[in-house]
């Protein structure tokens, strides 16, 4: 069993969701990076200046969490 | 951290959000937080937590390690939030958090005693059980019957219903999951974890 927990990481936690599937291949999986000291967030698309900046909470979150958690 | 230079927060049609300074590419860095920045399940922050784990014990058969590192993201934050208030980033961070109380994970006594009883039956399927607050409810009366023990001050200041209740709103609906494995990443133990759950 994957012992799963969880993270607040403040700055990031103000990044709302879309639904749309990331472009890079390296962010396929998760737009959130944990390295040598730090987490970085990497865009899954491309944005223009002045765009809202979006990341998809499906790559951390199963259906059924979102669901049990926002209804 | 949250640089003006490649981020900026505003107002954004689901409320707040945050806005590009600048035209990313995909795969492109678009903010990095230290992690003496971030708050999370395995961070050594609640002092007590040799405690809790002698409690949590008894609910292993019904319950799993996500529901109990659950518990311990509570602790830690509600100690950094009401306890270790010194930490002027977090003060900062805690005091502009937005307020709404829109999940209610407290059930009725008699609900309570009812799921008790169908927990013991084989023929229930531990599914269900999972659609439900009520063994993390558990959880929270059996840690803070043993926290009023051993420090009955820290236990009025974070482990009140309503600064649960407050805390699994903020939990649940700005924390990311997270591994163990992730931990040690960010706290420099281990090589790199891009698979980032």
């Amino acid at each position: 069993m994957t012992n799963f927990g969880y993270i607040l990481v403040p700055g990031a936690d103000g990044i709302n969701h879309e639904s749309i599937e990331t472009e890079h291949p390296d962010v396929e999986k998760s737009q959130i990076a944990y390295q040598r000291g730090k987490v970085v967030i990497k865009a899954g698309r491309k944005f223009k200046k002045g765009e809202e900046f979006y990341i998809n909470y499906d790559a951390y979150s199963t259906i059924y969490d979102m669901f049990r958690y926002y209804g | 951290m949250l640089s003006n230079e490649r981020l900026y927060a505003s107002v954004s049609y689901h409320g707040v959000g945050l806005f590009a300074n600048k035209d990313f590419k995909a795969n492109e860095v678009a903010m990095e937080v230290p992690s003496n920045y971030t708050i999370s399940s395995f961070d050594m922050i609640f002092p007590y937590k040799d405690i809790v784990i002698k409690v949590l014990n008894k609910h292993l058969n019904y319950t799993d390690i996500t529901e109990v590192n659950l518990m311990f993201m509570i602790l830690n934050l509600n100690y950094m939030r009401y306890v270790n208030t010194t930490h002027r980033f977090f003060k900062f961070y805690f005091e502009n958090l937005p307020k709404y109380r829109n999940y209610l994970p407290f059930w009725e006594d008699q609900e309570k005693i009812t799921l008790k009883k169908i927990i013991g039956d084989p023929l229930i399927e531990s599914e269900l059980l999972l659609h439900n607050m009520t063994r993390f409810d558990m959880m929270v009366e059996d840690v803070r019957r043993e926290l009023n023990k051993v420090d009955r001050g820290v236990a009025v200041q974070m482990f009140t219903d309503s600064k649960i209740e407050d805390a699994l709103n903020i939990v649940f609906s700005r924390a990311f999951r997270f591994t163990l494995k992730g931990w040690k990443v960010i706290h420099n133990s281990t090589d790199v974890d891009e698979r980032g759950i």
